[in-house]
């Protein structure tokens, strides 16, 4: 696939793209490549991986990361309560040690995780989504490095097990820690900032065709000033929409003081942060164009 | 492109890549054929795609991103330059600040050397501009810096503490390990050998700030190689440096040696003896870092005199902030070990309200008292 070719694709799925998000993604399938998305919360990185499942129609499997994740949770485990009622049935049959391990370590007890089931897929590559890979250990990170450059994995049991089809791989981060080097040798690096006020309206107007194209422009200035506040959480794109689609629901269609003050739980979601907001909000009404009257 | 000669383009290329490396890019050979593989297909004529094709297969940060539009440039100007052939590279500036001008290595180990021991005057000053004037890195060899490592090591030690969910191997009884379990009476078929498992304990996570401006000038032989005692001994770790801006060196610190981290941080941080900007440098560090590095498990280690000329009340503010984030605040202040130490500085006043532990560290002396107590 050429890089117009992706570019389209992804602009049909309603995903507001630009050059390095298209390049990337581009780099990533013609090399395969697992490609690494770092960015603010809520600017979209999950979003990528789901975008290019639904473009590619394939299937996505993700693996969300959590502090003390490891192989059995993400690769396989093998289903021991199954496997010791195997060996209670063997126990009266009068077979070698070899026989029953090679019993109960067959993949009729094998439970595939995320990963396996990334790579041991026949028919078509797979998007795997790795999530919030920043918030697993260390360990974990090492672990993924024989995957990713290899694209296979090693069960004791049962030896290496090679990817039938590479899998597309989108692993994102929201640098809680720096991943190793290693890590990011074996991908291709993207970083995705919060949008410009042009490109988030697009982003707004494209999930929300039936927006009131002035509310839509207000909410998004008012976005803009308010991520320069120093605030705790700063809203993402995910807020924006959120905001958005609910002021739509609501059949407003522009923002004052009052809207903002009963809404503003959609956008803020910390109580200094709303306190803030509140303390400023004439101040960043008046970015957006709107005289308080209160 | 067009001014280079057919098959050439390959050499500058690969010239590229070195370049790139001299400034500390992750590329190796499997990247530099990726690069080939893929600029097969390119219209090399299209110099922005190919400069975001670079960038995209080339940079593994978003650091490096930032700073890859100043290399492209420079690298492929100099080259156009030599070549003697006019070729327009693309005008699109760069948005990459320009960097101040950095001491040499030279610079710094003279400024190190001629400051060692002598106590100069506290003075509190900001000023854009910064100097090199004293202590010298030779004398801080590598034995001293082991010694260091050993207490930072026992001083870690007694930071782990919470279970974290990871599981390891335990021989008191807890949760039973059913893989191992299984695997250990395989033979038998009975279940007599139980293991156990319990959860590993972690070490909660260091975000450390060192002040390097001219007041600290005295200590920052003492501080540096501190600095590079935790970075190198102690896995979850963040470090700053900062006299009238901020500087993210946790990468320049952790160097296989300590010449070489200090060879970095001389060629890299402008800001050795210069004015102090505490409020300002904490503030940058909680907007720029702060969502992801403070929070509850984070433990702040702050080294500064308090000496500042700054905004206070942002100081203040910033300091509130981060009490309010992370677990503990520690300000280790090389004063605070003087017999009669009084907080009197403003920038120390200010900030002692949400201080957790207020610790004098000047020498290693110092830092096994630190040890005893925390």
């Amino acid at each position: 696939m050429t890089l117009n070719e992706i570019s389209n694709l992804i602009s049909s799925q309603e995903y507001i793209t630009d050059p390095s998000i298209s390049m990337s993604v581009y780099l990533s399938n013609t090399l395969q490549k697992p490609l690494l998305v770092e960015g603010p919360a809520g600017v979209g990185k999950t979003e990528i991986a789901k975008v290019l499942s639904s473009a590619f129609n394939t299937e996505l499997i993700r693996l969300q990361c959590y502090e003390g994740l490891d192989a059995s949770h993400s690769l396989y485990e093998w289903n021991y309560q199954r496997q010791l009622l195997h060996l209670k049935i063997m126990e009266s049959e009068n077979q070698s040690i070899d026989k029953k391990e090679q019993a109960i370590f067959s993949d009729e007890f094998l439970l595939k995780r995320p990963l396996l089931q990334a790579i041991l897929n026949k028919e078509q590559s797979p998007v795997l989504l790795i999530d919030e890979l920043d918030r697993a250990d260390e360990e974990f990170e090492s672990f993924l490095l024989e995957l990713l450059s290899d694209w296979q994995v090693s069960i004791p049991e049962m030896g290496t097990i090679k990817a039938v089809k590479i899998p597309m791989v989108v692993i994102t981060s929201n640098r809680t820690r720096e991943l190793s080097d290693a890590l990011r040798r074996r991908c291709l690096y993207l970083w995705i900032d919060y949008p410009d006020l042009e490109k988030e309206l697009k982003i707004v107007m494209a999930k929300n065709p039936g927006i009131n194209q002035k509310l839509a422009r207000q909410i998004t200035e008012f976005m803009q000033a308010a991520r320069k506040l120093r605030l705790d959480k700063v809203p993402g794109t995910a807020e924006t929409l959120d905001w958005a689609r609910a002021l739509a629901a609501l059949h407003i269609d522009h923002l004052d003081k009052e809207v903002v003050s009963q809404t503003l739980g959609l956008v803020i979601k910390d109580w200094q942060d709303t306190r803030h907001v509140q303390d400023s909000l004439s101040e960043l009404l008046e970015k957006v164009g709107v005289t308080s009257k209160l | 492109m067009d001014a280079l000669k057919p098959g050439s383009l390959a050499v500058h290329l690969v010239g590229f890549c070195r370049f790139l490396r001299s400034k500390g890019f992750i590329v190796g050979p499997r990247e530099e054929s990726e690069m080939f593989q893929v600029l097969e297909n390119f219209d090399l004529n299209d110099i922005e795609n190919f400069q975001l094709a670079l960038a995209q297969l080339l940079c593994k940060s978003r650091q490096q991103q930032l700073d890859f539009a100043d290399y492209f440039e420079q690298f492929w100007q100099e080259l156009f330059k030599s070549f003697n052939a006019k070729v327009k590279l693309s005008s699109k500036k760069s948005v990459h600040r320009k960097k101040a001008a950095t001491p040499t290595t030279a610079q710094l180990k003279n400024w190190l050397h001629n400051n060692r021991g002598t106590h100069t005057e506290e003075t509190a000053f900001y000023s854009g501009e910064s100097e090199i004037s004293g202590q010298d890195l030779s004398h801080y060899q590598s034995e001293s810096v082991n010694e260091l490592v050993k207490l930072v090591n026992q001083i870690a030690h007694n930071w782990q503490s919470r279970p974290g969910r990871r599981k390891v191997k335990s021989k008191s009884p807890g949760q039973i390990d059913l893989r191992q379990v299984l695997r250990r009476n395989l033979s038998t078929g009975e279940m007599i050998n139980i293991a156990f498992r319990e959860n590993k304990l972690q070490k909660p996570r260091l975000v450390l700030v060192c002040d390097i401006s001219k007041s600290m000038e005295v200590f920052t032989g003492f501080s540096v190689q501190l600095l590079y005692a935790f970075q190198n001994s102690y896995r979850s770790l963040e470090t700053f440096m900062f006299g009238s801006e901020l500087h993210h060196v946790t990468n320049l610190l952790k160097q296989q040696s300590f010449n070489s981290a200090m060879q970095h941080l001389s060629s890299q941080v402008p800001d050795w003896s210069g004015g102090t900007r505490i409020g300002y440098c904490l503030d940058r560090l909680i907007r720029v870092y702060g969502s992801r590095m403070l929070h509850g498990r984070v433990i702040f280690l702050m080294i500064s005199d308090g000496w500042d000329t700054g905004d206070i009340e942002l100081l203040e503010s910033s300091m509130q902030y981060i009490n309010r984030k992370v677990k503990q605040l520690i300000w280790l202040n090389p004063h605070a070990s003087k017999p009669g130490f009084q907080p009197r500085v403003q920038g120390m006043v200010a900030a002692l309200p949400y201080i957790d532990y207020l610790h004098g560290v000047h020498d290693v002396e110092s830092l096994k008292d630190l040890r005893s107590k925390i």
